[in-house]
């Protein structure tokens, strides 16, 4: 793994373990993860403030909303500036300010990833980081991770305790066995995989599953993909579908992994229109009639950055899927008596959040929206601690989950002598 | 420099900073002309007396320059003369500045050539329409004669191995391309390195004043971002940085030979502090206004490191100090320090100046006599300042943590 996938899975691990019981021992072995993680969620919430003056302020903001537990910031922010993203002025040994620099350009997770790596993690916090950067790229068989992953067959019990109760791995049990896949991999409908590797078997799925996590838009034909196809057919992977020049229909579909979680559930139809202007883009990538698209991402770019695209013959057949979602309108051809249109974008908060989702899945990359505070929690950092305190009363409404009782006996078993030695 | 065009130019420069400007005195302009024997290499046309710069609302860099003479003569050849100076330097506005009285002619000239006249009476009247906040003793050392020229010598009188650094601060930097500068003050601090000594205050100064000329042209740099394209603004800069995108072909065309020169060598396009350059560019370009902020603060910090003070600026400023201008202040002259790569002890300094550090943080020797007394509280401290100062007296400078009014002179020093 390299080091920018060390460091945002670092954020993801952590982003599971908020809902872990923060007395739960299981912790303990995730530490250097679970530090680097609210590292990087702290950097993304004080980036471009400068000076942080009311650390009471900071505590409680960072508590809140990351889950970033008060006596643990220092030493959160301590990784931080062991990497120059902040400067701690201290007396008495308490921080007194922060001043940030957390760097706006330069990759914050490669950063974060180095600083994960020189606190010399243990064996089951590599294994961890593994797999979890494994199941972002779609199911694996449990069986796989010894074999396939190289982790080590002594960790197998407690990687597996830790990410399903963290909600880091989600399982589904099938004849072969365990499947493993992410929470994060936006599938439509995931009780399907069970169904899916039934009639296909775990391995050629996961590998059908492997080829759309690295191409989104897949363009799926039945005779050529039947796995996916089937998959498709069973709504375990959106293929949004579009005319191709001979009139028949094509689907193009996409499995993203996102960090955002609102996507898959309230803002949905973000993510909906985002997969509908991948597959239309696609569309004029591989099926163009006239001419294919070179670039598909430059098309986007131009959609959204310019009033509309130059006319083409083939806009109307190939955008209509846009249109009739509302994410575009098309303009009249611009020459006398032609009839060609011309696509212009409808400029609302959600098709503009929708299209740069679009963007970067067509190049492969990683979403990394919603990683980062938003603007409204980051000016309260900006309050006095003293208006903060009520928030504490009224944004607690998240469900803490309690100590497992496993987790509980477990700990009186060894206190009371009764536990392994 | 006579000492009553000082006086005007003083008064000038006061009503410049109380408009929201940061100033500068005796710019001057200078060509590079062909080395002969006996003829140095650059010719001079002539010096702005007063040079004020600001950025408005909308990230355009303004700038105000006067012409300040005690002479009555030749007013109305002056303005005329004034106003293809102003077309030179681009300055927006320009202003003749005279103590007592100008032709009518030259009135009505000036505003036909878009100028401004006024005498010292027209003066002070701005001045007190636009001074809402009265100077604090460290900013009125910026109107003081006396310390004025005290700046002048010093810089003047500088370690001549310091020459060079020098010549580029007084008249290089305002013939170059401001794109240029981001690279050339790098550079020429990096030529300096070894010689500038945190221990000094001049040398101290120095660096602020370093920062001052970079803040003009990152202000130039943002002007630019923001007219072609504001929302990439990496992009944007590197291709200011490098000159536009003819300059950035053919530097292009020059690495392609390059890297078929030495194929195995990595060349790169921009030079390694280009980033660090970026992400301080960025932390500024969020907040046009604070360009002149950084200007000011360093003007402040100079003239009172010069006058032997360690101007701390969150109280020496007063209630014209902000936080984080004062951070970015420190990000600004530590960008300076580690591209140029000072002695990192100039860091410790830059920032109990810019942000005044609580005491443990602070560890060069330049700072001890300060942190020995930090546990006093910071009223009594104010109260008993001068004498605390000449108590000490175990720093290179005093320090100035407190401010006094141009008021309560008397009582301190008596006390």
């Amino acid at each position: 793994m390299d080091r920018f996938s060390e460091g945002l899975r670092c954020q993801d691990v952590t982003l599971g373990l908020r809902d872990v019981h923060p007395a739960a021992g299981q912790l303990g072995l995730v530490r250097n993860i679970q530090l680097v993680g609210m590292a990087a969620d702290l950097a993304g919430l004080i980036r471009g403030r400068n000076v942080i003056d009311q650390v009471d302020s900071l505590e409680i903001v960072a508590a809140e909303t990351l889950d970033i537990p008060i006596m643990v910031l220092p030493q959160v922010l301590e990784v931080l500036a062991t990497r120059g993203m902040v400067e701690l002025d201290k007396r008495d040994g308490r921080i007194e300010r922060v001043i940030e620099s957390v760097p706006v350009f330069r990759d914050l997770y490669t950063t974060l990833g180095e600083a994960w790596r020189n606190r010399h993690p243990r064996q089951i916090e590599e294994e961890l980081l593994v797999v979890v950067d494994r199941i972002a790229r779609g199911p694996v068989p449990l069986e796989d991770l010894t074999s396939g992953l190289g982790v080590d067959p002594a960790d197998i019990d407690e990687l597996y305790r830790l990410g399903v109760d963290a909600s880091i791995l989600k399982t589904v049990e099938t004849v072969d066995g365990t499947v493993l896949y992410s929470p994060y991999t936006a599938f439509e409908n995931p009780s399907a995989i069970r169904q899916a590797i039934v009639s296909h078997g775990s391995g050629p799925l996961a590998e059908a599953i492997d080829r759309v996590a690295n191409y989104q838009g897949y363009p799926i034909s039945p005779e050529s993909e039947p796995v996916l196809a089937d998959a498709v057919g069973r709504g375990l992977i959106a293929a949004p579908a579009v005319v191709l020049p001979d009139g028949t229909w094509r689907s193009f579909a996409s499995l993203p992994y996102l960090f955002d979680q609102s996507l898959t559930r309230d803002r949905k139809a973000i993510l909906d229109r985002a997969l509908a202007i991948v597959a239309c883009v696609r569309c004029g990538q591989h099926f163009g009639g006239g001419s294919n698209t070179r670039d598909a991402a430059a098309v986007l770019e131009a959609l959204r950055d310019r009033d509309h695209l130059t006319e083409h013959p083939s806009h109307e057949r190939q955008y209509k899927l846009l249109r009739d979602l509302g994410v575009i309108r098309f303009l009249p051809d611009s020459r006398p008596g032609g009839s060609w249109k011309r696509p212009s974008l409808v400029r609302t908060e959600e098709n503009i959040e929708a299209i740069n989702l679009a963007i970067v899945l067509i190049r492969g990359q990683e979403p990394l929206a919603g990683r980062q505070s938003d603007e409204a929690v980051k000016l309260l950092l900006g309050l006095d601690a003293r208006a903060i305190k009520p928030l504490q009363a009224t944004a607690r409404t998240r469900v803490r989950p309690a100590v497992s009782n496993r987790e509980l006996s477990r700990a009186f078993d060894i206190l009371l002598g009764r536990g392994e030695l | 420099m006579s000492e009553l065009d000082l006086n005007l130019k003083l008064a000038a420069r006061r009503l410049a900073w109380s408009q929201g400007f940061a100033t500068r005195l005796n710019v001057p302009l200078r060509a590079y002309v062909e080395k002969k024997v006996g003829r140095s290499g650059f010719q001079e046309y002539t010096d702005l007396d007063v040079l004020a710069i600001a950025v408005s609302g909308s990230g355009r860099v303004e700038s105000q320059i006067f012409d300040c003479k005690t002479s009555r003569r030749n007013t109305t050849e002056r303005t005329f003369w004034l106003r293809g100076v102003a077309d030179f330097f681009g300055a927006s506005d320009a202003w003749m500045l005279r103590p007592t009285e100008v032709t009518d002619a030259s009135r009505q000239l000036a505003d036909r050539l878009k100028l401004g006249v006024m005498t010292k009476r027209d003066l002070d009247v701005l001045i007190s329409m636009s001074q809402t906040v009265a100077p604090t003793t460290a900013v009125e050392r910026l109107f003081e004669p006396g310390k004025v020229m005290k700046v002048r010598e010093a810089f003047t009188s500088v370690d001549q191995r310091l020459q060079k650094l020098q010549e580029y601060m007084n008249y290089d930097v305002w013939v170059y391309e401001p794109y240029r500068n981001l690279s050339q003050m790098v550079l020429h601090l990096q030529s300096a390195a070894p010689i500038l000594d945190s221990s000094s205050p001049i040398h101290v100064a120095i660096v602020f004043d370093c920062a001052w000329l970079y803040a003009v042209n990152l202000a130039h740099a943002a002007e630019f971002v923001r007219r072609t394209n504001a929302s990439d603004v990496y992009s944007s800069l590197k291709e200011y940085f490098l000159g536009g995108q003819l300059a950035i072909r053919q530097q292009e065309s020059i690495l392609r030979a390059a890297r078929s020169i030495s194929p195995g060598k990595a060349i790169m396009d921009v030079p390694e502090y280009f980033d660090a350059l970026a992400e301080t560019f960025v932390r500024l370009y969020v907040h046009p206004g604070i360009f002149v902020d950084a200007m000011r603060y360093c003007e402040v910090a100079t003239a009172g490191l010069v006058d032997g003070r360690r101007p701390h600026l969150s109280t020496t400023l007063g209630q014209q100090y902000n936080l984080i201008s004062g951070k970015l202040v420190m990000d600004l002259v530590t960008f300076l320090i580690s591209s140029a790569k000072l002695s990192p002890s100039f860091r410790t300094l830059v920032k109990a100046i810019a942000l005044d550090a609580p005491a443990d943080t602070r560890s060069s020797r330049f700072d001890q006599a300060a942190s020995d007394r930090t546990d006093l509280d910071r009223k009594l401290e104010q109260e008993a300042q001068l004498n605390f100062d000449d108590t000490v007296g175990t720093s290179e400078l005093g320090s100035e943590r407190a401010d006094r009014s141009p008021l309560d002179g008397d009582r301190c020093a008596g006390s």
